[in-house]
């Protein structure tokens, strides 16, 4: 049985802006850091985990499993815990020092969220979430028909995967909770908006860098021309985000990790813009076929002279300089190109264009980029 | 298939309110038939919306932005760019994304091209700096139509005889919050996350003026008009569209809605199951589309309005805002 | 078929919220002595014609005009008594100096004693009823109720459409039912309300989140008679169909988690998913409803215990900013 520990415990994010934000998060070990989002679980349909809790954090902690059932703490069925008949938890939770062990078997595939059951008003918004992703039981990799989010014959084969959680911060909660002042919720203003805990252009690095301790996974979405690319998005927020794409639809196959389709009847659909709602899970296959415009077969524009056109306004570009994939062009002087391969980037953003700034200023905030290469390695978008 | 030829101005200019307020804006305004020589007469006439860009399925579309600068900020020399929101596979080079292309300097021209092969209801709006551009205004819808209109000689939503209506009526969302646009107006900066809107506008503007006609002369630069007419019996098409920073829902009491359309793509499972459904209500999140088909009911006055109701207001002072009337006729 | 007729007053009233009692506006059956947050609940079977005769209460009147809108109803009709008009016409928005004041015909303080709003129930559903006349101010001070109707032969053991929400092959039979009516409620404005005297609605920031009017603890108490008469606790039994029959009547959006069950979504706006040609049903372990929206949906709950149904957003599970409280209320199921 698949054993999993998560620690409650404190750190510090950071902003791109220069801020630092004391928060709660999860982390992998005792001596790990806690970190946002919470450590990627992924499980597969049909086996039993096991979750060990332990908290050092000073007020109770629990995780709540939504879409999953059967959820046994310490060998009993789950339960609402109270404190002098008032509600604290929603389930079995560990007290400061203590530990809970959760143990269930996901009986469907799909996109989940794991998240505080204990004053969640403040828990979650501090941090303590994280995501699930459940394989279907004859999930393998290695073969295309088997490579899917929900199960061979489903239409949900994909090539790359990613996860993306969305969340939003407002420092004065975290600043209260840290100098263990009350804070009033309703005063909930957020200044910063996050995909996997980092706001843009953070959201753009690469997973596990050493000055991101605590912030682990990047949010680039990265794939090649025709490919199937499984977005999977959680709202981990207490608010809903629309995240656009740009490049192409996406079409939704899944809703909080149950598949659109009873029997033989398909109920997935396209959209430019999907609602992530607040502890909701979408899974979507975003796939961006070339227009087919080449070298050989050239854009029916004349390409003006880049001297007189905006190109790196905002200090840098993420366009190579030619209209065409994989081609390199030439671009203005002092404008730096992160185009290695010539690739294309495509704006994947919440469409609640404040909440693509950082404390206001754009860009920022819950932001990434679909980059799309004239050929990548497999060993890129894949989620462990 | 047709060649169309557009060229819209990126500019400044100021819109009203039904209080009697005025606003800066940035935005676009026409002059795809304006002589190059007199291109300069339309700076400061930027409309809210945008130009409607209004094209078929299969059309090769050329559409050249003009930064006109800001004449009521001659010192803001922001360059622009058109975003087609929703464009299937399109390349960086026309997709307006700064970040990830190039933007359009003052003085300057670039073109860019579609050829648009899915009808729908889409937006185009300026993707500099997005959260001001477009708040300030630069924001405009887009229909596609379909083949089927041409070959049937009826009126189609999308390529399916289940999408057929008689009229079509925009219902354009955005917000305006006076603080950012009088500040912009007056060389200073905004903390977007304070952003708080007191106006909420159909087509740019906000009940009463909503139902004004067209070009109303009071308005010149707030053209669309969000009054829907229509005969009993006919079929309505509401194109909605949410280019706002909120969420909104919207109603017509009385009036059973039936979408076939969400961002731009009909309602069709991966097997062709259509899977358009009814509601009474349309929520509809910024940066969505939703193509919306009704009966027009007995001859009457049916309101349409948000149902967020706080939302129904001239800022805060008397009813007004995302509200728009249906009037249906008798059959004539 | 038959005719349902009610007879509704509008009055001012007091709710108690975690708070304190604040003061609110809510509509009553003719006998009752104080009005009641949400309003009666009308049932009625399609087919059936609903007559709803609105009245002032004489002794405590809210001093303003008051009307009764249907979303999600076709071809209302109207009279007044005695202002007129005297026999059924349609409804019709109501202007003043060529601008909406009303979206429908209202009673004139002054003029009217008796407004009769008439109509066919004409399909199966859950419906709002709410004001027309400054719906902003009005439903949010309490004026909005609900209208459920059953398909023909729902109290008929034996017929194909008994106890089912939508009739038989829309997926909609139920062992247990249950109506969430969720609103939120902003203090400062039921204090500060003044007739005839149109309120700020930028500064409407509700404080107090409620399930058919109660805020949690409050919303697992039985039913009574007090002015917030509605429970909302669901009691069932393992392996019992329960229906969750979930308004947002209030004029934020609200995202409501089914207490971890996954549930199947059989309706949306009183439009059943599952017809003749098409199973549109789906699942969710959680919900967003615009304002306005209705949602049906049957959760069949595998496993005694007690679950806690709430809102996802989990700021609105405080009652003056402490856990617990809220847009929350629990499901028992016992095996």
């Amino acid at each position: 049985m698949p054993v999993i520990d998560l620690w409650a415990k404190d750190g510090y994010l950071s902003t791109p802006d220069g801020n630092s934000i004391y928060f709660w998060g999860f982390s992998k070990s005792e001596t790990g850091p806690a970190q946002l989002p919470g450590p990627h679980i992924v499980a597969r349909q049909g086996e039993t985990i096991n979750i060990n809790l332990y908290n050092t954090l000073t007020e109770p902690v629990s995780i709540s499993f939504s879409g999953q059932s059967g959820i046994m703490a310490d060998g009993q069925p789950v339960q609402p815990q109270y404190t002098d008949g008032k509600l604290l938890s929603f389930f079995n939770h560990a007290e400061p020092g203590g530990m809970v062990s959760y143990t269930f078997t996901p009986s469907f595939p799909g996109t989940f969220i794991y998240e505080s059951g204990t004053n969640p008003h403040k828990q979650v918004p501090m941090g303590l979430y994280g995501g699930m992703v459940v394989r279907p039981a004859d999930y393998n990799p290695d073969a295309r028909e088997f490579k899917t989010a929900y199960g061979a014959g489903t239409d949900t084969e994909y090539d790359r995967e990613y996860l993306l959680i969305t969340w939003e911060i407002d420092p004065d909660m975290h600043q209260a909770v840290e100098e263990g002042k009350p804070y009033q919720v309703s005063k909930f203003l957020p200044r910063y908006w996050t995909l996997n805990g980092r706001c843009a252009p953070d959201t753009m690095l690469m997973d596990g860098l050493d000055y991101l301790p605590h912030q682990p996974y990047g949010s680039m979405i990265m794939g090649q021309p025709g490919e199937k690319i499984l977005m999977r998005y959680i709202g981990a927020g207490i608010e809903n985000h629309p995240l656009h794409p740009h490049g192409t639809h996406t079409r939704v196959v899944a809703v909080d990790g149950r598949l659109l389709r009873n029997e033989n009847v398909d109920l997935s659909f396209k959209r430019f813009t999907v609602l992530v709602g607040a502890g909701q899970t979408y899974d979507q296959i975003y796939q961006w076929d070339d227009l087919g415009y080449t070298t050989q077969n050239p854009i029916p524009t004349i390409l003006p002279n880049l001297r007189n056109m905006g190109v790196g306004d905002a200090g840098w570009t993420m366009w190579s300089g030619s209209p065409y994939l994989g081609v390199k062009g030439d671009i203005p002087v002092g404008v730096v190109s992160y185009n290695e391969f010539g690739e294309y980037y495509f704006m994947l953003h919440s469409h609640e264009e404040l909440q693509i700034t950082n404390w206001g200023e754009f860009p920022g905030g819950m932001m990434t980029m679909v980059a799309i290469y004239p050929s990548l390695s497999p060993a890129v978008g894949i989620l462990e | 298939m047709a060649t169309v030829i557009k060229r819209f101005g990126a500019t400044d200019g100021w819109v009203s309110m039904p209080d009697g307020t005025d606003h800066y804006i940035f935005g676009f305004v026409d002059i795809s038939v304006v002589p190059e020589n007199q291109i300069f007469q339309y700076r400061g006439k930027a409309t809210l919306l945008a130009p409607l860009l209004d094209v078929y399925e299969g059309d090769e579309v050329y559409l050249t932005l003009t930064n006109l600068g800001f004449p009521n900020r001659p010192d803001l020399d922001d360059t622009h760019t058109i975003h087609w929101h929703g464009f299937p596979n399109q390349i960086p080079l026309w997709d307006g994304v700064p970040e990830a292309s190039i933007s359009v300097p003052v003085g300057r021209d670039f073109t860019y091209y579609y050829q648009p092969l899915d009808p729908g209801t889409y937006i185009h709006h300026c993707h500099f700096e997005p959260v001001e551009h477009i708040q300030m205004g630069m924001v405009g819808p887009v229909t596609v139509r379909p083949k089927l209109e041409k070959e049937l000689g009826l009126k189609f939503a999308y390529n399916d005889e289940n999408t057929a209506y008689d009229r079509e009526g925009l219902i354009f969302l955005t917000e305006l919050d006076p603080r950012p646009h009088h500040l912009v107006a007056n060389v200073q900066e905004f903390d977007w996350t304070e952003y708080s809107p007191e106006y909420w506008l159909i087509n740019g503007r906000s009940y009463p003026d909503t139902v004004k006609p067209a070009n109303d002369q009071s308005m010149p630069q707030q053209p669309f008009s969000a009054l829907v007419e229509a005969y009993q019996g006919e079929k309505v098409l509401l194109r909605f569209v949410n280019i706002g920073f909120q969420q909104h829902c919207l109603q017509i009491p009385g009036v059973p809605l039936k979408v076939v359309g969400l961002d731009a793509q009909q309602l069709r499972g991966y097997n062709g199951e259509d899977i358009s459904y009814w509601r009474d209500v349309i929520y509809i999140a910024a940066g969505q589309t939703m193509d919306v088909i009704f009966t027009a009911p007995r001859a009457g006055i049916y309101p349409l309005y948000n149902r967020n109701l706080n939302k129904n207001t001239i800022a805060g002072t008397e009813f007004g805002g995302m509200v728009t009337e249906i009037r249906v006729s008798p059959k004539p | 078929m038959a005719t349902i007729t009610r007879v509704l007053q509008v009055s001012t009233g007091s709710l108690s919220l975690p708070g304190g009692n604040i003061p609110f506006w809510g509509f009553a059956d003719a006998l009752r002595v104080i009005p009641q947050l949400p309003g009666p609940i009308i049932e009625a079977t399609a087919g059936d014609r609903i007559l709803i005769f609105l009245m002032r209460n004489f002794f405590r009147p809210i001093g303003e005009p008051i009307s009764i809108l249907f979303p999600g109803q076709e071809n209302v009709l109207v009279r007044k008594i005695p202002g007129g008009p005297f026999i059924l016409e349609p409804v019709k928005p109501q202007y003043s100096s060529g601008k909406i004041i009303s979206f429908t015909n209202f009673l004139d303080e002054l003029q009217d004693l008796i407004i009769e709003y008439s109509f066919i129930a004409r399909k199966a559903g859950i419906y709002l009823y709410e004001s027309g006349t400054n719906p902003e101010k009005q439903i949010q001070m309490g004026l909005y109720g609900i209208i459920i109707i059953r398909p023909p032969g729902y109290n008929n053991p034996g017929h194909p459409n008994f106890k089912t929400a939508y009739g038989t092959d829309t997926n909609s039979f139920f062992d247990v039912e249950k109506i969430l009516v969720l609103s939120e409620i902003d203090s400062v404005m039921h204090n500060d309300v003044l007739p005839n005297v149109y309120y700020d609605m930028l500064k409407f920031k509700p404080d107090n989140w409620v399930i058919n009017g109660r805020s949690f603890p409050d919303t697992v108490n039985e039913d009574n008679n007090s002015s917030q008469p509605y429970g909302s606790q669901i009691n069932c039994r393992v392996g019992q169909r329960v229906l969750l029959r979930i308004v947002n009547a209030g004029l934020q959006n609200h995202t409501l988690n089914l207490g971890g069950f996954v549930g199947l979504v059989v309706a949306e706006d009183s439009f059943p998913l599952k017809t003749s040609t098409l199973d549109a049903t789906y699942e969710k372990t959680s919900l967003t409803l615009g304002s306005g929206q209705r949602m049906d949906i049957i959760i069949t709950p595998n496993a005694s215990g007690e679950y806690y149904l709430f809102d996802r957003g989990y700021h609105h599970l405080v009652n003056n900013d402490h856990f617990p409280g809220g847009m929350m209320t629990k499901i028992n199921v016992s095996s």
